[in-house]
């Protein structure tokens, strides 16, 4: 007897009516007004808590000399931590040709050397009336909740996609990120550099397609594995890459022009997470624009 | 409506069945097992600013629910010690749960005491190691090694089958005796 399978088996099979009950209307709308009464409360008690904080900081800061180590972007060994990075495209972002391409036949490789410009790098004079704009935050997995270790199931058995599932490691690394603006496509990678030379591509978001107007992103993009240069299983089983030596690259193409050039490439963001973290506003750009409460992708 | 709000909907269509099974299989009761999922969902709705899809936040519900069932555990079981008459025993099974258990392997794990169940839940069900359920329980790893010895026993009395495909794991560390 495989008490795996069977514990799996007794699970669904008492569970059905449970399982009926949680998806009726009535569960779903207490569950949401459960949700949203203690995110109210907990925004009434973090509002309070800031200010508590603020004032303790500000008594500390007067009695104690804070060194220059206070500035360091990163975390103590163990919690990877980088960011946030939130750039937007204005007036008098910097404007270059593009020095990596991650799209076509000149699309970067493994074993590319480049030359990278943290930052954000404008290609196409129509960038700038695009809103283009990106928020990137590098953080151990298990770090992004204070709770128990996320994870993501994966069905153990792909032909048994309800089956039973896996989990993840909490301390693997990752990217989150939301990126988008008035672009017609866009694309993200994390390349794991050595120097100057690129030995690891993980693929992270890409989106694209006929609609015009705003196009909005959010989503994880791993750290890329020593070797890791293509898609494959085998690629992604490596040694694991180093995210301090990791670049986030995104880019971001506008619609064809009328003379027939192809999709234009409007503009390149670069973040070294050895960088100290760039707020371009201070407010996250998402929640400015009410992407996240509002939930509209319809631009998508 | 909210993206979280969707994501919730989506979380809800997609992966109720699996949240109830693993609801129960921690609880061994439905409506507690309900009322797990159910207060899982809120904490990790309520905690997490974006949740990027439904798989995701699938993953943090089953995180949260080991934590929230563990906690419970220990309180019920401080509250049991100072002050016995406020917690009730046991819940007494409603009519589903005594059809839930009417087959053997139910039968049977209805005999574990609620840290036994999780420690087999953990180990068998989530494929946690003994020191990976050991920390979730914040137990010591000799602790949950018992846990899991009687709970094997128990269930192949009940079950009538002492052949369960797992390995065994030592009590004691034969090492250290010898």
């Amino acid at each position: 007897m495989n008490l795996h399978d069977e514990l799996g088996n007794h699970g669904a099979d008492a569970a059905a009516e449970m399982a009926r009950r949680l998806e009726s209307a009535e569960v779903r709308v207490t569950l949401t007004d459960r949700v949203r009464r203690g995110r109210r409360r907990r925004a009434l008690g973090g509002a309070g808590t800031v200010a508590a904080v603020a004032l303790v900081a500000v008594g500390a800061f007067a009695l104690l000399p804070l060194g220059e180590d206070a500035s360091d972007p990163l975390r103590p060994a163990g919690v990877v931590s980088a960011g946030p990075y939130e750039y937007e495209v204005a007036a008098d972002s910097r404007e270059a040709d593009p020095e990596v391409t991650l799209r076509g036949d000149s699309a970067v490789m493994c074993a590319d050397t480049l030359h990278l410009t943290a930052g954000l790098t404008v290609h196409d004079p129509s960038a700038f009336t695009g809103s283009i704009a990106l928020s990137a935050l590098l953080t151990t997995l298990g770090e992004t909740t204070d709770m128990t270790p996320p994870a993501t199931p994966v069905p153990i058995d792909p032909g048994k996609p309800d089956g039973l599932t896996t989990g993840w490691d909490p301390d693997t690394p990752t990217w989150s990120v939301q990126l988008g603006g008035e672009v017609r496509s866009y694309e993200l990678v994390s390349l794991l550099m050595d120097g100057g030379t690129v030995e690891g591509i993980a693929f992270g978001m890409s989106g694209g397609g006929d609609a015009s107007g705003p196009r909005w992103a959010s989503g994880g993009t791993p750290i890329p594995n020593i070797g890791q240069c293509d898609q494959s299983l085998d690629a992604i089983s490596g040694e694991p890459g180093d995210p301090m030596r990791t670049v986030l690259v995104a880019q971001f193409w506008g619609a064809a022009t009328s003379t027939g050039g192809g999709t234009p490439l409007l503009a390149t963001i670069v973040i070294d997470p050895t960088q100290p973290p760039v707020f371009f506003t201070g407010v996250s750009l998402f929640e400015e624009n009410g992407y996240f409460d509002d939930g509209d992708t319809s631009g998508q | 409506m909210t993206a979280n709000d969707q994501v919730l909907g989506e979380l809800i269509d997609r992966a109720s069945s699996r949240l109830a099974a693993y609801g129960y299989l921690l609880t061994g009761s439905q409506h507690a097992g309900e009322d797990l999922v159910q207060d899982s969902i809120v904490k990790v709705f309520v905690r997490r600013r974006r949740l990027p899809n439904a798989q995701a936040a699938e993953g943090y519900v089953r995180a949260a629910m080991r934590s929230v069932h563990i906690d419970r555990m220990r309180r019920e079981k401080v509250w049991r010690r100072i002050a016995p008459g406020q917690v009730a025993r046991d819940e007494a099974p409603d009519h589903a749960d005594r059809i839930a258990t009417a087959d053997a392997l139910g039968a049977a794990l209805a005999t574990l005491s609620s840290q036994q169940r999780t420690a087999v839940v953990l180990r068998y069900f989530d494929d946690l190691t003994v020191a990976a359920v050991a920390a979730e329980m914040r137990l010591a790893e000799g602790t949950v090694k018992r846990y899991l010895s009687e709970a094997l026993g128990r269930l192949a009395i009940a079950v009538g089958d002492d052949s369960f495909d797992v390995e065994y794991v030592a009590v004691v560390d034969r090492k250290k005796r010898s």
